[in-house]
This record gives C-alpha cells, structure tokens and sequence, in this order.
C-alpha cells in the first residue's frame, strides 16, 4: 500500500499521510457515486450528520476501518470508513451518539466492519447513558463476505436489546432497508421513514412476485406510507430527509438521555393558569356526534408542543409527546373521529407500546377518555383481540411514573377500566360534566334488565323508553362514578389545563416501589 | 433579547433581537427599529462533518452584559408541517384480498349510509368518501390515496363486514 509510513520520513510527512488519508475518507464512494446519490433526491451520510448534529460538534471514529475481503475482487474496493459513518456529538446542546450508513461506498453494504464500528459506538452510548441515532441506507448484507455479515447482524441485535429501555434508540430509514437489517430498527424504540426515497420489507418484490404470482413494487410494499400507515412499523413518516433529521432533534428534545434521568423541563410560552373556554361547549350534545379529540388536545397542552406518535397508524387512538407548563408528557386519548374512538388490535399495540416508553423514560402519562369499548366482531376475536387488548391493561399497571385521566365522554364496560381507571393506578382521576360512566349502554341494558317487563308491557316502545331515560339519568353522567370515589374530580372543561399542570406538579416527586423480578410476562 | 455585533466591510453594527412570537421579531439596528417577520427556516447541509475536529470560531464575550441577556433553553414548537391534517382511516388488510394498495376495506362492521364517489371520480386524499354507521355513530371514511376510482363494491344500506372490500382505486 502507498499509505505506508517509513522511519525515514519527518513528522510533516506523518501529518500529511494521515491529511491524505482523512481527505480519502471524506470523499466517501467518489464525486460520481455522491452525483448519483444526489440523483435520487438522497444526501450523502455526511450531509445528514451536518444537518442532524450542533455545528462543530461532531467527532468521528473509525473513519479509517477498512475490510480485509478479498473474495470477488474485493482487494480493490477498499474505502476509509468502509462505508458507516460513526461517532458522537451534540444535538441542541445534548450528547448523542451516532453511526450513518454510506450508500455511496459499495451501497452501504453492510459488513462486519461496519458492525464493528457500529458495536463500538452502541457500547460507547450504552456506557455513557446517552441516546443512539442510527441512519440506515444500505443495500444489505454484504454478499462476498459471506456468513461473516449475517452473524454481524446478530452482534448489533444483541446491543440493541440490551441498551432497550436503557438509552433513547432513533431508527432514520433513509433508503433501502431488506431483510435482516430490518430487525435493527424495529428492535429500537423509533422508527423515521422518509417518504418515496425509503423502503422496509423481510422479501422483496421479486420474491413476494415468485410466491404469491402479486405485482407490487417496492413502494407499495414497504414505502413509508406502508409503514407508517398500515403496519405501524415506523412511528413516524417524513416528508423529506431534512424533515425526518429536524423530526429526531425534535423528538429527542422530549426524552431523557437514559432512563435514571428526567426529560429535560424547558421554558413555555404559554401560562399555566390559561383556561380554554372552547373547551366547555366542544363536546356535542348528540352523542352520536363526533369531534375531533386533537382539538381538545391543542387547547389543553403548550401551544405547538403536541408531536404524534404514531399518527396514520390506527389512528382511531392519539398518541403524543407534549408539554404542559415545559415539561415533557406523554399523551394517551381515543379519537371520537374515527371509527367511534374504539378500541381494537391494532391500537391496543400502539397505546401500549407507547405507555411503556413514557414509563421507561419517566414521562407522566396523561390519558383522554372517550371510548365506547371494544370493536365487535368476529375477525378481531379470532386474531386476538382479548391478548391484544390486555396489553394495555398491563402496561398500564406497570407504569410506576404519574398517571392522570380524564374522561370526556363515553367510558363504558371494559374501556373503563382498561384506560387508565383510578382501580389499575392512576393518580388523579378527573371527569368532565359530559361524562358518561357506566357498564353498559342504556340500549343494551334495558334489553338486559327489563326484557321481560318491556315485552309484556302494553305499550313496549314506550317501556323501553322510559326504561332507557330513567337509566340515563342514573348511571350515563359522572356523578354516579364521582360519588364512589373512581372519579376524583368533576371539572370544567375549561379548567382542564390548570388543573393537570397543578396535579403534575404535586407528582412530580412520586416513588411507587415493586417486588424486585427478572421481568414481567408482557403479553405479546 | 439577543444582541449581535457585528463588522460588515469595516462597518460596525449593533444589533438587538427579541422574540416576539416564534415568526415575529422585533429588530434594532444600531438603535433603529425594524418589524422583521419569519417566513421560513431550514437547515441546509453545509457544516463539514469530517475525521478532523473542526472547532467553532472562539465566541469572544466583550461586553458581560451580552452574556447575561443569552436566551434560557426554550421550548421547540412542532411546526405545522410535520403535523398532517388530513383524516385517515385504517384499512385493515384482509387475507386473499388482491392490490391492497390501492383499495378501501371497512374497518369496522356497520351498515353503509351514504356513498359520496362514483367510478371514475378523481379523489384527494382525505376525501370523505363514504360514510359508514357503526357503534351508534357515524363514521367517515376518508380517502387513503390520490387516485381515480375505479369501482364502488358496496351500495348504500348494505352491512359490511370488518376488512371487506368497500372500493377501489384504478392501479397506476
């Protein structure tokens, strides 16, 4: 090799060999390779880190790693780097640690070089208790290597489990992302796709096209509509590459750097004691009238500091990081909108999955109820709706950080109790005048109750009717539930931001203590 | 209130900057006032992320005064754009079903109250395009793509099944 240093050569010339070396590295694949990477509308990896890291703060590691594969040609295509970029930094003043995969060196393939590195920099964030931000854009396994690149992955799964829960894991999907590489991001806690320029799938279109005879591409498989939508594979879809990068510094505004620390309390423009009056008159006399819980939402919590989570996937449920008073929540509601706000399959997963991420990197969970119950049917039955849907009920008895509720409307049979009931641990329950608490609709049980009285009644209309005003009156308000004690408080609407902003601040100091175990059997 | 000085071309400037709201800003250049207003901001990719270490330029701090009016670490707002407004609707994909990326299934059980689209109708996405009755309140369904329809597989009154097929897109 011409990099070789010889004892013969002065110190200048030690300096501007490891110069060369450095500027190698920098050039990635080459300008025509950079050229057609920019072709596809994508940014090189050191384009992404220049946008998602503070100015200056970035240090690399590794930048000079190269394989040692010379199978199929490979002694010729050696790059410093070897195709990952990875390193630490700050964002918005935060460390972060940082690996970006390199689709201009060899597709960005990935090879045990790259896991290396990329170990190297998950142990380094581990240690020190701060987030991981993963870019991935790569071809897949690098095929001449072998065996060699598939146990790689393996070393990266093994790491991502074991920071789970430990340190803040970000996934950007940034391009191509098949088969084993897939299992990287979903082991995380976040997934980013960018919109038209990214795709996920375990088989590709061609094998999907050889076994199933489906003409789809690749898009339609696994584009970031697919995912982000229908799956829920990624909890967050972008519309560009510089929006995904401002997205992850946004969300990571939200998290702790490890689970011992607090999310970080920053300074709010908006006063704590501002009461919503559009808050008292939102919820529509008819119940069989919608309204859009997002908007309920953006009055109560810090003007513009709601981000969703999961937003196009079952979206019948919000999901959200926001902030009340500056410091950072987590926001679990129905969405009366769509599809009556009931619970199902899939938003069972999302609300679960995300009640154990607030818990994890304690953040209070601050639930909205309006929820008519479960979805009937057959087909949610056979696919598990009933183990599905105790993963709230669970995770929602897991959490040891401060729960608040707030029923809006319907919060009746199953629902009541699964969200966040005062029964299952929450800590403040509050209730809104339009509540309506009770086992079941009046409908059902008139029909239950007084079947046999409104049959052999004269007038079985008006039996029923009368039944189902009496029963209205009695158990469909949250006087009844207030009156026990499951609800603490019946509020204004108005009130609601006051309100939640003072208990918060109460529990903030609050220690819940459990029997020590290796873990919990979380029914998945 | 931020407070730069600066030299442009051996002119010196002082500037002050406050906040107003996140777009408004009220500017003073060396004691004159200005309404300045934001319109847009964006990174560009211009830092050099490199093996080297490249340092900011020393931020001398001449006046302590400077020091003291730095901002405290505000809250970043959500911008509009990374919020969508438009309404989904899941469409749960059921098993045998053909091209369902460019279908409409129900994704509840309920009766079919009204159909807003016919074939060969252009929809937006987000489009209400159908509504559907179910848990005793109505349900819009609203377009899941940009597209043309190219056939309608329920009639209006007819109880659908959950994940049945209620419309498709013409595959482009």
């Amino acid at each position: 090799m011409n990099d070789t240093v010889t004892p013969e050569q002065s110190s200048a010339d030690h300096l501007t060999t490891l110069r060369h070396m450095r500027e190698k590295a920098v050039q990635g694949g080459g300008a025509a390779r950079i050229e057609a990477q920019h072709a596809k509308g994508k940014m090189t990896a050191r384009e992404r880190l220049s946008i998602l890291m503070d100015e200056g703060s970035f240090q690399e590691l590794g930048a000079l790693a190269t394989h040692n594969v010379t199978d199929f040609g490979m002694a010729d295509k050696r790059f410093p780097g070897d195709g990952v970029i990875t390193g630490f930094g700050r964002i918005n003043g935060r460390r972060v640690a940082v690996y970006a995969q390199d689709f201009t060196v060899l597709g960005g393939s990935f090879s045990q070089v790259q896991a290396q590195k990329i170990n190297k920099i998950q142990d380094l964030a581990l240690e020190s208790g701060i987030p991981i931000v993963g870019l991935n854009d790569s071809g897949g396994a690098r095929v001449q290597e072998g065996v060699r690149s598939l146990a790689a992955y393996g070393e990266v799964f093994q790491r991502n489990v074991a920071a789970s829960g430990v340190i803040p894991q970000i996934s950007l999907i940034m391009g191509p992302c098949a088969g084993g590489a897939v299992y990287s991001p979903a082991l995380t806690d976040f997934t980013v796709m960018v919109d038209q320029t990214s795709n996920m799938f375990l088989t590709g279109p061609e094998i999907v096209a050889s076994v199933t005879g489906e003409q789809v591409t690749a898009e339609e498989l696994g584009g970031a509509a697919v995912h982000a939508g229908r799956s829920g594979v990624a909890q967050f879809e972008a519309r560009s590459e510089i929006q995904a990068l401002e997205l992850t510094k946004l969300l990571l505004s939200y998290l702790p750097s490890n689970t011992s620390e607090d999310a970080p309390i920053l300074v709010s423009d908006d006063s704590p004691d501002r009461m919503a009056e559009s808050l008292n008159t939102i919820v529509p006399q008819d119940d069989r009238q919608a309204y859009d819980m997002r908007k309920v939402l953006d009055e109560i919590f810090d003007t513009d500091s709601i981000l969703e989570v999961h937003e196009a996937f079952a979206p019948n449920a919000i999901v959200a990081f926001a902030r009340l008073d500056g410091r950072p929540v987590g926001i679990v509601a129905n969405q009366p909108l769509v599809m009556s706000g009931v619970l199902d399959i899939d938003s069972s997963d999302k609300i679960s999955r995300f009640i154990r991420i607030c818990d994890v990197y304690s953040i209070p969970v601050i639930t909205f109820v309006d929820c008519p119950g479960y979805l009937p049917g057959v087909e949610q039955e056979y696919n598990g709706v009933i183990r599905h849907g105790a993963k709230i009920i669970y995770a929602y008895c897991q959490a040891t950080v401060p729960k608040i509720s707030v029923v809006t409307r319907k919060a009746i049979g199953g629902s009541y109790v699964a969200l966040s009931s005062k029964q299952m641990g929450s800590d403040v329950a509050y209730a809104w005048p339009s509540a309506q608490i009770a086992v079941m609709g009046p409908d059902g049980a008139a029909r239950l109750l007084h079947g046999r009285a409104i049959k052999t009644a004269e007038d079985p209309a008006k039996a029923e009717a009368d039944f189902v005003a009496e029963y209205r009156e009695k158990f469909f308000n949250p006087y009844r539930a207030a009156d026990l004690g499951q609800i603490d408080e019946v509020i204004e609407p108005r009130e609601t931001r006051p309100r939640l902003v003072r208990a918060l601040e109460v529990l903030q100091t609050k220690i819940a203590t459990s029997v020590p175990k290796k873990h919990g059997l979380f029914p998945v | 209130m931020r407070r730069y000085q600066l030299t442009v071309n051996n002119n010196e400037y002082e500037i002050d900057i406050e906040e107003i709201s996140a777009t408004e800003f009220q500017v003073q250049i060396d004691g004159q006032a200005v309404d300045v207003t934001l319109t847009s901001q964006a990174d560009a990719a211009d830092a050099i992320i490199t093996p080297q270490i490249e340092t900011a330029p020393s931020r001398a701090v001449a006046d302590p005064s400077i020091a003291a009016a730095q901002p405290v670490t505000r809250a970043p707002k959500v911008p509009a754009a990374m919020r969508s407004e438009t309404p989904r609707t899941p469409s749960p994909a059921v098993a045998g079903g053909q091209d369902l990326a460019y279908s409409m299934s129900a994704p509840m059980p309920g009766v079919i109250l009204e159909i807003n689209v016919a074939p060969g109708d252009q929809v937006n996405k987000g489009d209400v395009v159908m509504v559907l009755e179910a848990m005793k309140m109505k349900n819009d369904l609203h377009a899941d793509r940009t597209g043309t329809v190219e056939s309608i597989d329920v009639k209006s009154g007819e109880q659908v099944k959950y994940g049945q097929v209620l419309l498709r897109f013409v595959k482009d």
